[in-house]
């Protein structure tokens, strides 16, 4: 695993790289949370994440959902291919349409 | 063609036979029973399967053919189509037809002109059954898609119509609630959804993210997902199930076939924890329901009460337990039939092998020189009187028996199979002479050997011919005989002291004696003025030659049946005799050996030969008393007040030589005729290896055969029926005891 998060002014930035999966799902959630305790808007990167199952999706979700009942925005900064193949093979491109960057 | 594909068209030809079989006793089966669904299930499926090995051989003509059968059996199974008379006779027709084809097949050749006319004419009738509307579908049906050619027989709309209350769309709905440690178990739902994807398509996808918790108290290794897609897919429910075997235990997962019936959907609803409104709007987006569908099953669901269930408790319950049923019945009855295909196929081959005769023949060979070599280290071990070797060889003698009669059981058929064929001949045959005959079959469960079983199917398709020819009347004379309008014939077959016996009975008019005696008259088989009893002139009619029929028909008549009956029988070492009561009917009565190798046997000797009785016809064993012995020739004694013809091995086979001073009788039995041996010694039971006699020796009466002892000789195996028959013919057998005899 390999991540490295940056708190910038309002803005907390989460950069997750390698397996986004059950094996690891404990430790994204604990950085994600960190994150969301700090206030402000939400950014992940995602473009390094190798692999992607249901445990990565329902933790994005929850983000995500848990950042829209805060009222504050979740930026998904750049998507790896196979998020991405993920998140249309679950048809949640819609879902995350405000996050996801415009080109995707 | 490869050694390989031939092997495999040969399996082809051997299942399609057997399943034509079952085809056509299940049609029969719906001639009596119209509404029985497990018939047509049978029908459809022997149908299916044919049409589906015959692609994979590219049998086109048969696939075709069948294609079109299998499309009108669909509609039937579907109670679009009512079982008929006509329809029935049409399908027997298509039955016996594919048999054609598969014969064909077995023999290599191109369909001719003549059969692929046949195709086509019995095509055509078959079309007119599917020419009546049905609810066409708009969309493809990939239910049925295993037929992906376009073939030229229009296939007809074979969209499974469930009444007005199915859906419209052709895709499989999956719903699917992961249990939540299933991502600890190592499984991940997307994964399995992806492999749906490898022999389908996920026309829609749609997450249930509602149970989805806020990230502070996730579980991140717990399933939260719950999905609903719909599903394009040309396989069969089984296999949709397959993806789904390693999740199901704590999963819930749910499908519902294309062109589903909407009480499936709103059971759906009712068992899933979602708001039914929320759910039927992702449904709707999947597209496995229209949104007037939609409302079609949420309106009675609402009728079904509060789907939390908190209202009215008791009558909701019941009501959710009748909407499961309804669930549960449709959704089998869609992919049943392939599902159970799949199953039945599976389950035969788990519990059944298919052995080459051949090599059972020569595992019963072995068996038989086993017992022969047994009974030689027996012989040793006694001759030697170690009593230990005596004890092991006696264990193993016990054993080999075993082996024997297991060996010998795997030859055995249930004979009901040979029975259920004469439904067939007996229904067209009725119907050529236009009777109405009832066919009534009893103990198709006894078992007899698979060469002997082999042999009885021309012979009984003879005599069955027969009675239904000129045994049961025709309807008006049978009414006017005061007798009930349809005719009846019994096939009936037990077992009675070591053989089998099968018995043919109709309630026809029965043999007229002095016509069969005036026909033996006039072909000189009879000396006018001969008296003879019942059994002898009901002989006659196994006589060569003879037949008493006024009119020749078409199926029997001509004189040639009944004595190649007998000699068939006899060939098998079995009788015939037939029984017949003028007005009443007649029973002919075939009595057959189980089996046709291996025996036990009962040694007895006379000189310094053995001889071998067949241990079930020994009825006991007496010494002879004194004041019966007279001086040549066969005579009889008194057996407990009963007279008993006998007859002596010495004189029988001419045995120069003293008698003993102590002689033994042996009593015989044979159809309930009771003979008497009288031999030197007895030494008891032997198990006994059949080995035929040469042709040379044919014609000698009274032996059945011959055998190896122990020691390397040879003893002779009697054939009791023949010695019987001999034994009591040479004396009216009176039962009564004349006043010289003295007890014994």
């Amino acid at each position: 695993m390999n991540a490295s998060d940056q708190c910038k002014l309002g803005t907390s930035r989460v950069v997750i790289a390698g397996e986004m999966t059950i094996y690891t799902a404990r430790d994204w959630r604990d950085r994600l949370l960190v994150a969301m305790s700090a206030p402000g808007d939400v950014e992940l990167d995602l473009s390094g994440v190798s692999d992607i199952d249901a445990a990565g999706i329902q933790l994005l979700v929850s983000l995500r959902m848990e950042a829209a009942a805060a009222d504050r925005a979740l930026r998904l900064l750049s998507v790896s291919a196979r998020v991405t193949e993920a998140l249309t093979f679950c048809r949640l491109t819609e879902f995350f349409s405000d996050a996801l960057p415009a080109q995707a | 063609m490869s050694a390989q594909m031939d092997d495999a068209l040969q399996t082809l030809i051997i299942e399609s036979r057997e399943l034509l079989q079952n085809m056509e006793e299940a049609l029969l089966l719906l001639e009596q029973t119209p509404d029985d669904a497990e018939a047509v299930n049978a029908i459809f499926r022997a149908a299916h399967t044919i049409k589906g090995s015959a692609g994979l051989f590219s049998l086109d003509h048969v696939v075709a053919f069948t294609h079109v059968a299998e499309s009108v059996l669909d509609r039937v199974r579907d109670h679009r189509l009512g079982m008929s008379p006509a329809l029935g006779s049409l399908l027997l027709e298509v039955c016996d037809h594919l048999g054609q084809l598969i014969d064909g097949v077995a023999a290599g050749q191109a369909p001719d002109d003549a059969l692929s006319g046949r195709s086509d004419a019995i095509a055509a009738r078959l079309q007119t059954y599917l020419e009546t509307p049905s609810a066409v579908q708009a969309e493809p049906d990939f239910s049925d898609v295993d037929w992906p050619d376009g073939n030229d027989i229009a296939p007809p709309s074979a969209a499974p119509v469930h009444g007005n209350d199915s859906v419209t769309s052709g895709m499989w709905h999956i719903s699917l609630r992961s249990g939540p440690n299933l991502l600890r178990d190592g499984m991940d739902p997307l994964s399995i959804l992806r492999y749906l994807g490898t022999f389908g398509q996920i026309v829609n996808l749609e997450l249930i993210l509602g149970d989805i918790p806020p990230l502070s108290v996730i579980d991140p290794e717990s399933c939260y997902i719950g999905y609903e897609l719909s599903f394009a897919s040309e396989t069969d429910q089984a296999s949709i199930d397959g993806a789904f075997d390693f999740i199901r235990e704590d999963s819930v997962v749910r499908l519902i076939p294309p062109y589903g019936p909407i009480a499936d959907y709103r059971a759906l609803f009712a068992d899933m924890p979602e708001d039914s409104l929320l759910l039927g709007r992702m449904l709707v987006r999947c597209g496995s329901l229209t949104e007037e569908e939609l409302a079609q099953a949420l309106e009675t669901q609402g009728r079904m009460g509060p789907d939390s269930g908190g209202g009215s408790p008791a009558p909701l319950l019941g009501e959710v337990l009748v909407a499961q049923q309804l669930v549960d019945k449709p959704l089998v009855d869609a992919a049943l039939e392939r599902q159970q295909q799949v199953k039945a196929t599976a389950a035969g081959e788990a519990t059944l092998i298919r052995v080459d005769a051949a090599k059972l023949d020569q595992l019963i060979n072995l068996v038989g020189e086993l017992i022969i070599a047994g009974a030689g280290a027996q012989l040793v071990a006694r001759r030697l009187k170690v009593p230990d070797l005596v004890e092991s060889t006696s264990v193993l003698a016990r054993l080999v028996e075993d082996v024997r009669d297991s060996a010998l059981t795997l030859r055995m058929v249930q004979i009901g199979a040979t029975f259920n064929r004469f439904r067939r001949v007996v229904r067209d045959v009725a119907a050529e002479l236009g009777k109405d005959i009832h066919l009534d079959i009893q103990g198709g469960e006894t078992e007899l050997d698979k060469t002997v079983v082999e042999k009885i199917g021309d012979p009984l398709t003879h005599i069955v011919r027969n009675a239904l020819d000129h045994g049961i009347e025709p309807a008006d004379v049978r009414l006017a005989r005061g007798k009930p309008r349809q005719g009846r014939l019994s096939l009936n077959a037990h077992h009675e002291s070591g053989s089998i016996v099968i018995e043919v009975s109709d309630d026809g008019g029965g043999l007229r004696k002095e016509r069969i005696l005036q026909k033996a008259v006039e072909r000189g088989l009879v000396s006018e003025g001969q008296v003879l009893s019942d059994k002898e002139i009901f002989g006659l009619i196994f006589e060569p030659g003879f037949s008493t029929a006024t009119q020749v028909s078409n199926l029997s008549g001509r004189g040639v049946g009944m004595d190649v009956v007998k000699r068939n029988i006899l060939a098998l070492r079995g009788t015939v005799d037939l029984d017949s009561v003028e007005g009443q009917g007649t029973t002919v009565r075939l009595r057959l050996p189980l089996t046709l190798a291996i025996i036990d046997g009962f040694l007895i000797g006379a000189g310094n030969a053995s001889y071998v009785v067949p241990l079930e016809q020994v009825l006991e064993c007496i010494e002879l008393p004194d004041e019966d012995k007279p001086e040549q020739g066969a005579s009889y004694l008194n057996l407990r007040g009963e007279v008993l013809p006998f007859v002596r091995l010495r004189d029988l086979f001419d045995i120069p030589g003293e008698a003993p001073r102590r002689e033994n009788v042996v009593v015989v039995q044979y159809a309930g005729e009771r003979a008497g041996l009288v031999v030197d010694q007895l030494f008891g039971e032997f198990q006994t290896v059949i080995k035929p006699l040469g042709k040379v020796f044919s014609h000698i009466r009274c032996i059945g055969g011959s055998t190896i002892l122990g020691s390397g000789e040879v003893a002779l195996i009697l054939d009791v029926p023949g010695l019987v028959r001999q034994v009591t013919e040479r004396q009216p057998v009176s039962r009564h005891l004349p006043s010289t005899l003295s007890p014994v």
